[in-house]
């Protein structure tokens, strides 16, 4: 029996007019754990996070979130370009001190950039921004879709490990989209592949999926 | 290299007085030419009557029962037209409905309404302030509804998953990027509101700019028609330029 701040998801199927998307697509998760949804783009990753974010309200199935705020990192950093960097964080945690602010920019590599307007920073640092807003709210559940996308290799994993090690020391649940298997690999403790010839998802976890494919790199994290 | 050909500031604003001045040249030329100072006076009647009337008559006090109705028809008007515009704008099954009313609305003729909400309410304050605002809304509500659909749906996404309440919802992402369209209707409406609470004070009103120039057209006082229109005019403009395009820089200043 899953408790009460299990994250159940339970989408029967999901439809945009008369194409099917998402079959089937079951799984829970508990707090502390990351589940990374892994696919390539295109088949249904982001539709399944909308869902689980409550955006995306016409399917079949349900969905229940563990109590608490939630943490959402879009495709797009979505950053308010009328508010400066540290204006963004404040926006959903308006009780931050500057102390945290710098905390948080840190964590994500962008010390001393409170100042500064989304006008005035890179898209990759503006990424950056949008995950060290979602850690802001200290969530129960933080949805995370392709949130590394742009980032060079190196700091997407030393940066991934940092938030995932953040969000786990909250407490978090974590669900993360990704088409990239290695960073998959690094951070989460399941792998739900979606996207199978019948559109069902298949679930594994870190270990086996590093035993079939050994050239993998990725270390747990 | 390249140089563009736009005027700096000060040159901008050298141009723009003699263009002034010239204008002034050609009225000064006309009212010369057609030698008849009665129907069509030069600048300076006009200039003296307007010091006179300011100085000793009764134009400050007119300008200023008009200013009165101009703002309290005004801050009605952005009111109700902002708050309609929105609705009109975020939800299409209030827009279906509020629609029709708004295409009759924007096609009555003004001096209509005027007339008939005076014959109705009788000639109040608060029933030219009414027709004003009768006049004035459905002008708000569409620049209003233009912002409110053009507002980014992803930054509203936003708001929802990382549950802002409302108030903060409003202040931090509504209103910065309905700041342009406010500012619009703000400009817009000053400039169409004072020109229609003349013609109320014209048609009904004891006092105020309208009510003057009714009294001049009575006696044929050209000039004083002229000045009365002028100083008004220039009224305005002064506070839409210190005032509202000085709100509207601000708003825009992240941009």
């Amino acid at each position: 029996m899953p408790g009460a701040e299990t994250l159940l998801v339970s989408i029967v199927a999901k439809r945009f007019g008369g194409r099917q998307v998402l079959t089937d697509l079951r799984f829970t998760a508990v707090p502390g754990e990351v589940l990374a949804l892994l696919a390539p783009s295109g088949t249904g990753k982001t539709t399944a996070l909308r869902i689980v974010l409550g955006l995306d309200t016409a399917f079949e199935g349900a969905v229940v979130r563990p109590p608490g705020r939630m943490g959402a990192v879009f495709q797009d950093p979505r950053l308010l370009p009328w508010l400066d960097v540290a204006g963004n964080l404040r926006l959903v945690a308006p009780g931050l001190s500057a102390a945290e602010i710098d905390g948080l920019l840190a964590l994500v590599g962008l010390q001393g950039a409170g100042r500064r307007l989304p006008r005035e920073i890179s898209l990759g640092m503006a990424r950056r921004v949008a995950i060290a807003r979602a850690l802001a709210v200290r969530p129960a559940l933080l949805v995370l879709d392709e949130p590394f996308a742009s980032l060079d290799p190196q700091l997407a994993l030393s940066l991934s490990r940092a938030v995932i090690a953040r969000a786990r020391a909250g407490g978090a649940t974590v669900l993360l989209a990704s088409h990239d298997l290695d960073q998959a690999l690094a951070i989460a403790d399941r792998i739900l592949i979606l996207g199978g010839p019948d559109l069902r998802a298949s679930e594994t976890d870190s270990a086996t999926l590093r035993a079939r494919f050994p050239f993998l790199s990725g270390e747990p994290c | 290299m390249t140089r563009g050909t736009s005027l700096a500031g000060p040159s901008r604003t050298i141009s723009r007085l003699l263009s002034l001045l010239g204008l002034i040249a050609v009225w000064w030329g006309g009212a010369r030419l057609g030698q008849d100072p009665g129907r069509f006076p030069g600048p300076a009647p006009v200039a003296i009557f307007a010091w006179h009337a300011l100085v000793a008559g009764d134009m400050l006090a007119a300008i200023g029962a008009t200013l009165g109705r101009v703002a309290a028809s005004f801050m009605i008007s952005m009111l109700i037209g902002t708050a309609i515009g929105m609705l009109a704008g975020r939800s299409r099954r209030a827009d279906s409905v509020i629609d029709p009313w708004l295409v009759i609305a924007l096609n009555l003729p003004v001096l209509m309404v005027v007339v008939l909400v005076y014959i109705w309410m009788g000639l109040t304050e608060a029933a030219a302030i009414l027709a004003v605002c009768i006049a004035k809304i459905p002008t708000v509500i569409v620049t209003i509804r233009e912002g409110a659909r053009a507002l980014d749906p992803a930054f509203d996404e936003l708001a929802f998953c990382f549950a802002l309440p409302p108030a903060r919802r409003w202040r931090r992402i509504v209103l910065p990027q309905m700041a342009p369209y406010l500012a619009a209707a703000a400009r817009g409406g000053l400039s169409v509101t004072w020109k229609i609470v003349l013609i109320v004070e014209l048609i009904g009103r004891p006092d105020g700019v309208g009510f003057e120039l009714n009294l001049l057209f009575q006696t044929f006082d050209v000039a004083g028609i002229i000045a009365y229109g002028l100083v008004f005019a220039t009224v305005m403009l002064a506070l839409e330029t210190l005032v509202l395009q000085r709100l509207e820089r601000r708003a825009n200043a992240w941009r």
